[in-house]
């Protein structure tokens, strides 16, 4: 493959909150290195509060990171100036999770689409033609312009916020659990529109969920995340085939899969497990995040993080004990 | 607040004069009889009252004035607030002086009758004989020399900070002070200033008994003990100072046996007060409720001389006012009659000049300096080519001065000026007054602390004061030298006749050649009593002095 | 089913069903009348500020008559004040300071405080701190005394009374508009301008503000009328416009030494001051309701 077009280098994020009176640091992303290339669509996939979002929006540098760097394009985002970071902010896209807060209420679709387009220095004689064009491109009919978001459902809403990335001209488009808020008789077509224009505009995806089953079918590379940090990373057909870190195969276990026998293994074995909450952010335990949880702890995951290395299956994973390569879930 | 405690008095600028001969002031002897029956009376009520004492003490009446104030610190050589500097004051204290409002010169007090030397500079005073302080400490020449030395001496360990009362006596005129013999106490002085015996009269002149200086050192104020008509029998600062009837004073026990100068500073509460009989007296109600007040029953408002004046003072140095045409045009342009009944709902009366109708020093002849003509004033500003002059004028924006101050904007505008007036907080006030550069035309306020003609000329208008030098500017007109040598001889001159008639002459002067300052009205304080008092000083109390030791019931 | 609909009619003491004397029709006209009151009584006292030129009929600064004339008199429907002024063309007058001076001041306490809030909300982090800790600062500083403060440094004038009513009222703006502020830019929507790469001050005047202005200007009615209170007191201390000039407040502590003689020289301007205050803050209340009720404003 050529060179990634974005590629993160030991990104953190930590927040500070307040325990007690105590002040603390939350670690929201452990620090992570990842490519993406041209013309690929990366998965980031996770239980909620795994750090999906964080990733993303570290990636565009939306959220300051607090350790690493970000290379987009050969250009070190986390170098750059305000105004340059400004100036280089529309190759780089988001899609937000809820299609109800990412929308300026006061603002017609017209307005919201126009303003995007003057920044990237459409001239205003053109704009309304490109707006009309973006909204044809996204299955709305033109006259949409004219109206405020509170005159669309949620799905509508959702290409809105597409064609407003578009109109930003971009390269890369993170787009942040786009469809999760959406009814599941209108999923399947946002994320077909989303495969289209990637397809015919050559963007670079990642594309963000917490259903491993669904991004199997669109992604090219699937990164799972757990508690803040990258646990498993490869192909999708790798991860989705032959998990090789324990939790990618709980996810597997726990989506609507057919092998029923299989799926209630892996749950019988999890909930035989300690019951235990995730383990606190605020003091991180000393060993793998997941210990408390897995099934095939072993003595010094108590001990030893894990970190990412080759696996068996030929994908990345962060585990001493990774499944076997056959997929073999007899214990 | 009386300009009285804003300027001190000049330091010596006096001419010298021909010295008149010497002449020894004898009082009627009555009062000394008065004070051994008052003695007496007490000594056969102590004897008497052994078992019955307290219920005694209780038939006592009681006699309720209204204070503005009290912190409860009596120290006469610093200025603490009207209620404790000079209302408390006038009730403890005495001094050598007395002036009693009525009579327009000085009168023995502690004095009983002083020379003067044929220089004018020797004053000898001989003390009252058989006299003591609060304390029962004997007053004689030794006792008083204690007191005024502690305005003088710098290393005086009783002497207070910034206290002033060396320059309200004189400032460096006053060279020193001497016990020529037990009863005999000497002031010397560098020039002539016959003024002196009335500054002896001012609430900081009065005497201290050495004992109590002895005790408390600089902490005397709220313990002080002089030998005024009434003692301290308690003090609770804030709400009320308790005073009982002093049978060593020198004019005998005043009639009223006890004295309380309680704290009611708001008017409405003073006037329901007085209705109810909870108040005996109060100078404290605005002009503008005294008819209301006169139509009750229970109160009586006594005429009082207008000792208070209200002056409008033109800065010389200030653009047009330069021109004497222009400060005689609006001198003439003042319409008094409106003043009178507008601000001040008729209490209060159109003045002469400087000096008021009860004062030495005023001739009904100077009522032309008052007179009201906005033709002639419109004829001089047209002469002057000032009509249409823009003009400021500053006022305080508390009391009777905003009202003042729109009668005066008002008929000023109304001969062709353009009169602006800013209303200003004291200290803004006061800050614009002190500053030639700050001002046009500016109020000013004086008050007779005591009703000696030079009252209102040297602490004002001599050159070196701040009247002169900053808030009228007249020291740059060339009349002013002039001005200063008719005071300085009038100061010199020490027969009261001819010095009257001199001041009378230099309020003609400046009024004529000069005019920095146009009188604008006189008044008084409104003086509210209880219909069964008599007796009360009624000219004292209209101009802020609180003399109560004549007063009696008739109920 | 009889039963139940006993249940539900009102009830006296006794448990015994009250008559419904007042139809429903009737009781929402009244409520109705009562609701636009307020606005009316507002609406009205602007009127009447605005044209007192045309309404007054003498100036009321000069001197129309004798002194002090009581309430009915000849051609003084409202009696003349102790300077001889008519008090009906006075009072109409006095009128303006505090309407403009209240109206004004809100004004410009909605403008720079929203700002300074939006600003503290949106950027977040140390400088939000330092604005908002500023803005304690300020808070902790008795309203009065910093307006006479600003009132002794710049001179007693409308504007400058303004000015001073204005900083009076800044924190409450800038506090709101930071904590709605604060609330908006946490939305995706302000994200994505940051992602689009437009500049802080147009994220903030462009997309945050007018999602923010409405529940600021509801606050901004709530607050006329302790404006129009705090201008009537700087006035009443001798700091408001320049006498001879009329204004209520000090038209009220001119009558208040009249009080025994003519006590309708301090009550007729003090009554004016509390009908305006209660008028207006019944308004406020009346948007900050809607607000709150579903289907309401924002
Ligand atoms: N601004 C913040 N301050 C403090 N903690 C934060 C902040 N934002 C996120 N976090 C914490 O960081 C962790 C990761 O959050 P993130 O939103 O990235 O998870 P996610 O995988 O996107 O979850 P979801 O599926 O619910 O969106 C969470 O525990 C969250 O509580
Ligand atoms: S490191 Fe140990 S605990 Fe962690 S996932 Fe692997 S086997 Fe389980
Ligand atoms: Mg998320």
């Amino acid at each position: 493959m050529s060179a990634p077009l974005l590629s993160v280098q030991d990104l953190g994020v930590r927040y500070p909150v307040r325990a007690g009176l105590r002040r603390a640091e939350i670690t929201a992303l452990a620090p992570t290195t990842l490519e993406l290339h041209r013309g690929e669509t990366l998965a980031i996939v996770g239980e909620s509060g795994s750090g999906k979002t964080t990733l993303g929006r570290a990636m565009l540098r939306l959220v300051e990171p607090s350790q690493g760097h970000i290379l987009f394009d050969g250009t070190d985002l986390c170098a750059l100036r305000p105004r340059a970071l400004r100036r280089l902010r529309p190759r780089l896209q988001m899609v937000f999770q809820d299609p109800y807060g990412s929308l300026n209420p006061r603002q017609s679709i017209g307005t919201i689409l126009g303003s995007v387009l003057g920044h990237v220095g459409v001239p205003r004689a053109e704009r309304p033609a490109r707006a009309r064009a973006l909204m044809a491109d996204v299955g709305l009919d033109a006259d949409a312009l004219s109206r405020r978001p509170a005159a669309f459902s949620g799905g509508q809403r959702q290409r809105i916020a597409i064609a407003r990335a578009l109109a930003a001209g971009p390269e890369l488009i993170v787009a942040d659990e786009p469809i999760s808020a959406l009814d599941v008789s209108v999923q399947a077509q946002v994320v077909n529109l989303l495969q289209d224009l990637k397809r015919a505009r050559g963007l670079t995806l990642a594309f963000i969920s917490h259903d491993l089953g669904m991004v199997a079918a669109i992604a090219d590379r699937i990164a799972v995340m757990y508690f803040g940090q990258v646990v498993e990373l490869g192909t999708a057909a790798q991860v989705t085939h032959a998990p090789a870190h324990p939790y990618t195969r709980m996810l597997l276990a726990s989506q609507p899969v057919p092998d029923v026998a299989r799926a209630r293994a892996t749950i019988r074995a999890a909930a035989a497990a300690p019951l235990a909450d995730l383990p606190s952010q605020i003091a991180p335990p000393a060993g793998c995040p997941f210990r408390s949880r897995c099934p095939r702890a072993l003595g010094r995951c108590a001990t030893d993080p894990p970190t990412l290395g080759i696996t068996p299956q030929g994908a990345l994973a962060a585990c001493h004990n990774p499944e076997p390569a056959q997929g073999d879930t007899t214990e | 607040m009386t300009q009285d405690t804003r300027l001190t008095a000049p330091t010596g600028a006096h001419a010298l004069s021909t010295p008149t001969g010497a002449r020894t002031f004898n009082p009627p002897t009555g009062a000394i009889s008065r004070r051994r029956f008052g003695q007496m009376l007490a000594l056969s009520g102590l004897a008497a009252a052994f078992p019955w004492r307290i219920e005694a003490q209780e038939g006592v009446r009681t006699m309720v004035f209204a204070l503005p104030e009290l912190a409860g610190n009596f120290e006469p050589h610093t200025w603490v607030g009207f209620g404790d500097t000079v209302h408390a004051m006038d009730c403890i204290g005495r001094g050598l002086t007395h002036m009693d409002f009525d009579n327009p010169l000085p009168q023995p007090a502690i004095a009983e009758s002083w020379d003067i030397s044929d220089d004018g500079l020797t004053y000898d005073f001989t003390i009252r004989a058989g006299l003591t302080f609060h304390d029962g400490t004997p007053i004689d020449a030794a006792a008083v020399k204690r007191s005024f030395d502690r305005m003088k001496d710098e290393d005086d360990p009783t002497r207070p900070d910034l206290s002033f009362a060396l320059d309200n006596l004189g400032g460096s005129n006053v060279l020193g002070f001497d016990v020529v013999d037990d009863m005999t106490f000497r002031i010397n002085l560098a020039q002539p200033d016959a003024a002196i015996l009335g500054r002896l009269s001012r609430p900081d002149m009065i005497l201290i008994s050495p004992a109590a200086l002895d005790e408390f050192g600089r902490e005397v104020g709220p313990n002080l003990a002089s030998c005024g008509p009434y003692r301290i029998a308690s003090v609770t600062p804030n709400e009320r100072l308790v005073l009982e009837a002093f049978d060593g004073f020198y004019k005998g026990t005043p009639e009223v046996g006890r004295l309380v100068l309680q704290v009611i500073p708001e008017p409405v509460a003073q006037m329901t007060s007085l209705a109810s009989g909870d108040l005996n007296i109060t100078n404290l109600i605005p002009h503008s409720n005294i008819d209301r007040l006169e139509a009750m029953d229970a109160i009586r408002i006594e005429q009082s001389a207008a000792f208070i004046s209200a002056m409008l003072a033109m800065n010389v140095s200030a653009g047009v006012l330069g021109d004497i045409r222009v400060r005689r045009a609006i001198n003439l342009g003042i319409d008094r009659e409106a003043i009178v009944r507008e601000v001040f709902f008729g209490k209060a009366e159109v003045p002469g000049y400087i000096n008021p109708a009860a004062e030495q020093g005023f001739d009904p002849d100077h009522l032309r300096h008052s007179v009201y003509d906005p033709d002639a004033a419109r004829a001089l500003l047209e002469e002057a080519g000032a009509v249409g002059a823009e003009l400021n004028l500053i006022s305080e924006n508390s009391g009777f001065w905003p009202r003042l101050g729109q009668v005066v904007e008002r008929s000023l505008n109304g001969i062709g000026l353009q009169v602006t007036t800013d209303y200003l907080d004291g200290g803004t006030f006061n800050a614009r007054l002190f500053d030639r550069e700050a001002h046009e035309l500016a109020f000013l306020q004086r008050s007779a602390f005591f009703p000696d003609p030079d009252g209102r000329w040297s602490p004002l208008f001599m050159t070196g004061t701040a009247g002169a030098d900053s808030i009228t500017a007249q020291s740059d007109l060339p009349e002013q030298a002039q001005l200063d040598e008719m005071i300085a001889a009038a100061n010199a001159e020490s027969d009261p006749e001819a010095r009257g008639q001199m001041f009378v002459e230099i309020n003609t002067f400046m009024a004529d050649e000069m005019m920095p300052i146009a009188a604008v009205v006189n008044t008084f304080l409104p003086v509210s009593v209880s219909t069964d008092l008599e007796g009360v000083n009624a000219n004292a109390l209209g101009t802020y002095r609180t003399f109560l030791e004549g007063a009696r019931f008739t109920g | 089913m009889t039963q139940r609909t006993h249940e539900d009619a009102p009830q006296d003491a006794a448990g015994r069903p009250v008559a419904r004397w007042l139809p429903g029709a009737v009781l929402g006209a009244v409520l109705g009348v009562l609701r636009a009151l307020p606005w009316a009584v507002v609406t009205l006292c602007i009127v009447l500020a605005v044209l007192a030129p045309a309404l007054a009929p003498f100036n009321p600064v000069a001197s129309a008559n004798a002194p002090l004339l009581p309430l009915w008199s000849e051609g003084h429907p409202m009696g003349t004040d102790s300077l001889g002024r008519d008090q009906l063309s006075r009072l109409l007058y006095g009128l303006r300071p505090m309407i403009f001076v209240s109206l004004g001041a809100v004004g410009l306490a909605l403008l720079v405080g929203g700002a300074y809030g939006v600003v503290s909300g949106v950027q977040g982090g140390r400088i939000d701190w330092a604005l908002m800790r500023a803005v304690d600062v300020f808070m902790s500083f008795p309203i009065i005394l910093a307006a006479i403060l600003v009132l002794a440094a710049l001179g007693p004038s409308m504007l400058n009374l303004t000015i001073a009513v204005a900083l009076s009222q800044f924190p409450i703006f800038a506090r709101l508009a930071r904590a709605l502020a604060a609330g908006e830019a946490a939305r995706d929507y302000v994200l994505a301008a940051r992602a689009v790469g437009y500049a802080p001050l147009r994220i903030m005047v462009a997309e945050v503000l007018p999602n923010i202005v409405r529940p600021l200007m509801v606050q901004a009615t709530s607050v006329v009328a302790l404006a129009a209170l705090t201008a009537a007191a700087l006035s009443y201390l001798g700091l408001g416009v320049r006498p001879p000039a009329p204004d209520l407040g000090f038209m009220v502590r001119e009558g208040q030494e009249l009080i025994f003689l003519a006590p309708e020289q301090a009550l007729l301007p003090g009554l004016l001051i509390a009908v305006f205050a209660l008028a207006v803050s019944f308004c406020g209340d009346q948007l900050a309701d809607e607000r709150t009720r579903p289907g309401g404003l924002t």
